[in-house]
């Protein structure tokens, strides 16, 4: 097993985890223990064996919080991603396939949003439209598609260039034919690759949005919870347990994603 | 000069190179023929020691009475270029493409410390002093080739290996290429040993001849003898690949019968932006009849072939399939497609490297819908291409596959829709000698059992000269001579197909 394998590897391990406590963790939480009203506890107590990493401002266990926040965290940014990059691969497919006016136009569109600043372009969106779930992952779709429309259009552009994309349109293949025979199986691979790392990217740029206040407020989120002890003095309090998990969380599994990402590149990139 | 002893060379547990000896002397020209994967880069890459480190090299290689196996390092660069040096096949791969190559041809002697001119040996080449600035796209292929050799001769080495220093090139370029290099031979005294799957090539430039097959010399002696008189069957076979032109015994096909015209191009123009790639051409196309297409690369066959195949759209001009014009587009286009089909140079690169055969060959049949049982049809095809039986070979990946069996793929994959006209582009240029023959006999066979009309583009003459009934020459875009095979080739009557029969290499 060479070192990418070994690192992919672990860092599936660490997204299944994560997944899992994303998935189950919340089931196994009384609505009662992140209520503000019905909490029991002092605010800011220090990690201990009650409440592993603390308490918060208003006396909710920062450890409930934490697993609460990681279903949100994953759900924007795997929804984000694969919108991101679903609309980049249809870009850069058609764009490279048919060439002209239409690539131009659509090229055009791309370039204006690769060159706006994407957080700024988020924060505008996330202010304009109303907030929510929904916003957030369109503001970081709508930001973080052009790159993958780049990549997708260079690739079919070489597969366009082989000759058996020739000879299919010698045998009578129009353009559904030779997209969907020989552009989409070729690119697939490439999307997926691109895929996983952009998760890492909606991730932190979810994080990035919740912690500037601009997040469902409704929802805990990784990058709320640190927004929370920004906005509530975490940091006068030294209340080093509220700060620190959302920010490893966060890194840990942009780590895992990322490393997933290159390991899957190294298997689908050919030898040579 | 150069002896190898029992050279052996493997690669894992694979003997790629079997008990090879051979001399030369000084002044000697030696040609080395064989197939793709015969070994014979092996041995030319052994002599400087330039084999990657998984090679398990044996015997000896005697360079100058020292063995090259156990030299020093440092003797082993001193030997390197200035005693013997090499062209590299392909020289487009082999020149820096962001230095000028006068440059390049410097770097050997400033390496090595030896004094000589730049100028000089581009004269020797007989390129222009001036192109010493350009950079290698500015030069064409020929002067690409003539720019690795200058860079060979650039230390003054007695022996010199030439590995296909003339594929790629086309019949007019590499004669010239070829002259240089024997003439060079001939006034320095120089060692040659050169390496090609093309016997003419080597009946051209070399004194002596050795074959290989499989790893291990099976035939040496002079070229005249080897040639007239080939005791292994495999360099019968590679001598009847190419064949003699005027040479009835060479001339596999039968003469047709005049028929009524199935595509006729009557004054056809394609203009890429300025340039007019073809310049009015006319042609017909029987039925039933084996048309050839031939001229240098860059006179304009290929996109006549593409304009026919309705791929491109003509400037001016028309094309018309069986009394009616060819549609430009929709479903017309595509109902004409089934008729005609395309078969293209390079098999490797015309098949989708993740479809099997199976689907490869039954792509025709799904893009038009045919009705019917896929797999019998494409049996039904696969076997008219002579893989048989097809049962072994559906499943295959096209990298399973040797380079004869994949063309044989693609022209499968144009049988299953019972085309009129087969439009084939190079269709044995990529394919080693005794793969050819075979698919020279396949095409003819069609034609006589499918009436399958063929209309085959090449640079070769010699093809021409096997399969096709009439022949037309193209040049600069024009079609400057057609007629019968017999009238074109054995009494030209335009100078430039007088000039393209001079450079084809005699055996």
């Amino acid at each position: 097993m060479s070192r990418f394998d070994r690192a992919g590897v672990a860092g599936a391990a660490v997204l299944v985890v994560a997944a899992l406590v994303a998935v189950i963790g919340p089931l196994l939480i009384s609505a009662d223990a992140l209520d503000v009203t019905r909490v029991t506890a002092a605010p800011w107590q220090s990690p201990g064996a009650e409440y592993w990493l603390g308490t918060d401002h208003t006396g909710r266990s920062v450890a409930l919080l934490m697993v609460q926040g990681a279903g949100t965290s994953l759900f924007v940014g795997l929804t984000a991603a694969v919108l991101a990059v679903g609309i980049g691969a249809l870009v850069g497919i058609l764009s490279g396939h048919f060439g002209g006016l239409v690539a131009g136009a659509l090229l055009r569109v791309t370039d204006f949003f690769l060159v706006l600043p994407a957080l700024v372009l988020a924060i505008a969106l996330s202010t304009v439209l109303p907030r929510g779930l929904g916003t957030i992952v369109l503001a970081i779709a709508l930001t973080s598609w052009p790159s993958t429309a780049r990549m997708v259009r260079a690739q079919t552009l070489t597969i366009e260039a082989r000759p058996f994309v020739e000879r299919a349109r010698a045998l009578g293949g129009g353009h559904a034919h030779v997209i969907g025979r020989h552009v989409l199986p070729s690119v697939v691979p490439l999307v997926l690759v691109n895929a996983t790392l952009a998760v890492a990217s909606a991730i932190v740029m979810e994080s990035t949005l919740a912690f500037l206040g601009l997040g469902d407020p409704t929802r805990i989120s990784w990058g709320a919870i640190l927004h929370q002890a920004q906005l509530h003095g975490a940091v006068p309090q030294r209340a080093w347990w509220f700060l620190l998990p959302p920010g490893v969380a966060i890194v840990v599994v942009v780590l895992a994603f990322t490393l997933v990402g290159r390991a899957l590149e190294a298997v689908v990139t050919p030898k040579r | 000069m150069l002896e190898l002893k029992n050279l052996t060379v493997h690669y894992g547990h694979k003997r790629v190179v079997d008990d090879v000896s051979l001399l030369l002397a000084p002044g000697q020209t030696l040609g080395l023929a064989g197939e793709s994967g015969s070994g014979k880069s092996t041995v030319a890459m052994s002599v400087l020691r330039l084999l990657p480190r998984t090679a398990r090299v044996g015997g000896e290689i005697l360079l100058d009475g020292d063995d090259v196996r156990t030299m020093s390092w440092g003797k082993l660069r001193a030997v390197r270029w200035a005693s013997a040096s090499i062209v590299f096949q392909g020289a487009m791969h082999s020149l820096n493409p962001v230095r000028r190559v006068g440059d390049q041809i410097a770097e050997p002697m400033r390496l090595h410390g030896t004094n000589g001119s730049v100028d000089e040996l581009l004269d020797q080449v007989e390129l222009p002093k001036d192109k010493a600035r350009a950079y290698p796209h500015e030069l064409s292929g020929g002067q690409k080739q003539r720019v690795m050799i200058a860079m060979a001769l650039a230390c003054g080495p007695r022996l010199v290996i030439a590995d296909e220093p003339t594929t790629a090139l086309d019949v007019v370029v590499q004669a010239q290429v070829l002259k240089v290099m024997k003439r060079l031979v001939a006034e320095q005294d120089l060692g040659l040993l050169m390496i090609s799957h093309d016997l003419s090539v080597l009946a051209e430039t070399c004194d002596d001849l050795a074959v290989m097959y499989r790893g291990q010399v099976v035939e040496r002696g002079s070229t005249r003898d080897v040639i007239a008189n080939p005791r292994h069957p495999h360099t019968a076979a590679l001598t009847a690949a190419f064949p003699v032109i005027g040479d009835p015994a060479h001339r596999w096909t039968e003469p047709a019968e005049p028929s009524a015209p199935l595509l006729e191009v009557r004054e056809v123009k394609v203009d890429y932006g300025r340039t007019r790639a073809v310049d009015g051409v006319d042609l017909t196309i029987g039925r039933g009849e084996i048309v050839a297409l031939v001229g240098q690369s860059g006179s304009g066959k290929t996109t006549l072939a593409r304009t026919i195949m309705g791929l491109r759209k003509p400037s001016s001009g028309r094309v018309i399939f069986d009394g009616v014009e060819v549609p430009r587009k929709g479903k017309a286009l595509k109902a004409f497609r089934r008729q005609v089909q395309l078969v293209l140079q390079d098999p490797a690169s015309a098949l989708n490297p993740r479809h099997k055969v199976l689907d490869a060959v039954a792509e025709g049949l799904r893009v038009h819908g045919i009705p019917g049982d896929e797999e019998s049809l494409v049996t039904a095809a696969v076997e008219r291409a002579e893989l048989r039986p097809a049962s072994l070979y559906l499943e295959a990946l096209p990298h399973e596959l040797s380079g004869g069996q994949q063309q044989r793929v693609v022209i499968a994959g144009a049988l299953v829709l019972q085309p009129r006209l087969l439009v084939a582009d190079e269709p044995v240029a990529s394919l080693d000698a005794s793969v050819r023959g075979e698919i020279v006999a396949l095409l003819l066979r069609l034609r006589r059992e499918l009436g399958l009309a063929s209309l085959i583009i090449t640079h070769d003459l010699g093809l021409a000269w096997q399969i096709a009934d009439r022949v037309a020459v193209m040049h600069q875009g024009k079609i400057v001579e057609q007629g019968s095979v017999e009238q074109v080739l054995l009494n030209p009557s335009h100078d430039y197909t007088r000039a393209l029969l001079r450079a084809v290499p005699q055996v």
